[in-house]
């Protein structure tokens, strides 16, 4: 097993008396893209600050690259390019001249990869920071994350204001990341985005980690609906004894029924019964996820078997 | 220190500063140009300054007036320079740390692989170097200037009294630094900064005429600053020594708060 490029155990924050997260824990290995998932003021923020050492944590455990997270360790936070959730660049700096410092604060020249990711974003760098458009500043936000070709990825609404050329664009770039090895951990409002980039989810809500998984499984895992065609009518109790299934209704020559797990019983019984085609409505992403946060069930089990 | 920080902070500033380096010598220049007024007026303004109430002449310097040392220590350095040097120091303490984070440019600048104490330290240091700069820039005025208006001071003791006034600016650049580091709000390092001035100037004014005043007056910034007339008398050792020492322990305040503090979204 590889050590963890993030590692989370109980990470417990409060502010006063107010519950950021409690007791998160999950890893996100090299060559692996988290996606961390949760409505607003679940946490994920609260969490990636602990990360990158803005916030101290109450209890628990964080580490990168096994050395642990605090907000008085600074060296660890040269294999981290973080991007907050709201845009946080100097304004009256032109594009080139605020990464150009980022990079030179760093103790490096970036400038290669500053021009190659900007001229890929279709970026003007000479123009001032407060004079782009949100989308034009989020760009900035990706740069300044990635161009040191950290190791690990902190990455809080990646894709928020970007427009879905320059997404795919950032999907790409994720792509080649994650390829050269380094562990992504991506929080998003977008599912179908995290669908489409990350291995694993995590996802909380009010502070509470509800699961970590992987994305193939969630969807294996929840509930899905199949229509079966028969070819002649099929009573609804024909089903009654499969295992798995629930809201069976029989309309003539269809069965629809919902289908928790596997579905191999189901078909089993269906052939018997002379079945001749079958329709699935996979759940996406938002389905799943909100069935999980409305679920509330720390391990997902109102909705996942 | 970080030098791409250093130098980013006096580009930020510049042009505050510059605004603030031509209103110093704008008010030196305007005063000169006053005084030969007042020396040939001598005889008349000196019946009239000895009407004044002891405490208010001892307030305004206004003891020697009409002689060049007695008038530029009356109208320049008993208020309007010192509340030059106490600008600049509360608004570069004030964008120290607290612009940072209202600015939310703190989550790119403290998630860097630099420590705070380092960045803060940086920020001091080039607030610091401001208030140098500052003081060099009044001292060659008033060399240049003083030989229009035949005043005759010993380049040393404009460079003391300058100097004097420098350590408002950084204490209070000290102040509003702290305040910046506690709250990290703009608004509360500089009203913070400024209301301390403030009040440690209503004591400072006022301890000739209040006794409670009087006997807290050796704790008093203003009265390090100005309490020993720097263009007659030079740097005062004891004084100066409590002025700097006060303002490490507050730096140092600074950066203990800092060091320790979330930095909120």
């Amino acid at each position: 097993m590889p050590v963890p490029a993030i590692s989370l155990k109980g990470l417990t924050k409060y502010y006063g008396d107010d519950l950021g997260v409690m007791d998160v824990t999950f890893d996100v290995f090299p060559g692996e893209v988290m996606g961390f998932l949760g409505p607003n003021g679940a946490g994920k923020t609260t969490t990636m600050r602990v990360l990158v050492g803005l916030l101290k944590s109450s209890s628990g455990r964080a580490r990168i690259q096994g050395e642990e997270v605090s907000i008085y360790s600074h060296k660890m936070r040269k294999e981290i390019g973080y991007l907050p959730g709201s845009p946080a660049l100097y304004e009256n700096l032109s594009g080139w001249e605020h990464l150009n410092f980022l990079a030179k604060m760093r103790g490096l020249d970036c400038t290669d990869e500053i021009r190659s990711m900007a001229q890929r974003f279709d970026l003007d760098l000479t123009r001032h920071i407060k004079d782009l458009s949100k989308g034009n500043q989020q760009k900035i936000g990706v740069i300044q994350a990635f161009m040191h070709k950290p190791s690990v990825l902190i990455l809080d609404e990646p894709t928020s204001g970007l427009d879905p050329i320059v997404q795919r664009e950032f999907s790409a770039l994720v792509d080649e990341t994650q390829s050269r090895g380094a562990a992504i951990l991506l929080s998003s409002h977008v599912l179908s985005e995290v669908e489409h980039l990350a291995d694993r989810v995590v996802i909380i809500n009010a502070g509470r980690q509800l699961l970590v998984d992987e994305i193939s499984r969630l969807k294996r895992r929840t509930i899905r609906t199949i229509d079966l065609y028969f070819s002649s009518p099929v009573s609804a109790n024909v089903f009654s004894d499969v295992h798995g299934i629930k809201d069976v209704q029989a309309s003539g020559n269809r069965v629809t029924c919902t289908v928790i797990g596997a579905e191999t019983e189901l078909l089993r019984v269906a052939v018997e019964h002379g079945l001749d085609s079958v329709q699935t409505h996979e759940s996406n992403l938002d389905e799943i996820f909100f069935s999980i946060v409305e679920g509330g069930d720390r391990n997902g089990s109102s909705t996942l078997s | 220190m970080v030098l791409p920080l250093f130098l980013k902070t006096f580009k930020d500033q510049r042009r505050g500063f510059i605004g603030w380096c031509i209103g110093a010598i704008a008010i030196i220049s305007i005063q000169l140009s006053v005084f030969p007024t007042v020396r040939s007026s001598a005889e008349g303004l000196n019946t009239f300054i000895e009407n004044y109430p002891e405490a208010l002449q001892k307030i305004f310097r206004m003891e020697d007036y009409t002689s060049g040392t007695g008038y530029l220590s009356a109208e320049l350095f008993s208020f309007m320079l010192p509340l030059v040097f106490i600008a600049v120091g509360a608004a570069w303490g004030a964008n120290a740390i607290a612009q940072e984070e209202e600015r939310r440019t703190a989550d790119v600048l403290l998630t860097l692989p630099i420590a705070r104490t380092r960045v803060l330290v940086t920020k001091i240091l080039s607030a610091f170097t401001a208030q140098v700069m500052l003081a060099l820039v009044i001292f060659f005025t008033l060399f240049i200037g003083i030989r229009f208006v035949d005043i005759s001071i010993a380049p040393t003791k404009i460079l003391a009294a300058s100097f004097s006034c420098s350590l408002l600016g950084i204490i209070f650049n000290a102040v509003a630094t702290l305040f910046g580091s506690i709250f990290g709000k703009k608004s509360i390092a500089l009203g913070g900064a400024i209301a301390l001035a403030f009040a440690g100037f209503l004591f400072y004014s006022l301890a000739p005429l209040v006794h409670t005043f009087d006997r807290v007056l050796g704790m008093n910034p203003f009265q390090w600053a100005l309490g020993k007339n720097s263009l007659i008398t030079g740097l005062d050792f004891g004084y100066t020594t409590r002025s700097i020492l006060a303002t490490l322990a507050i730096y140092g305040a600074s950066i203990f708060v800092l060091r320790r503090r979330d930095i909120s979204s």
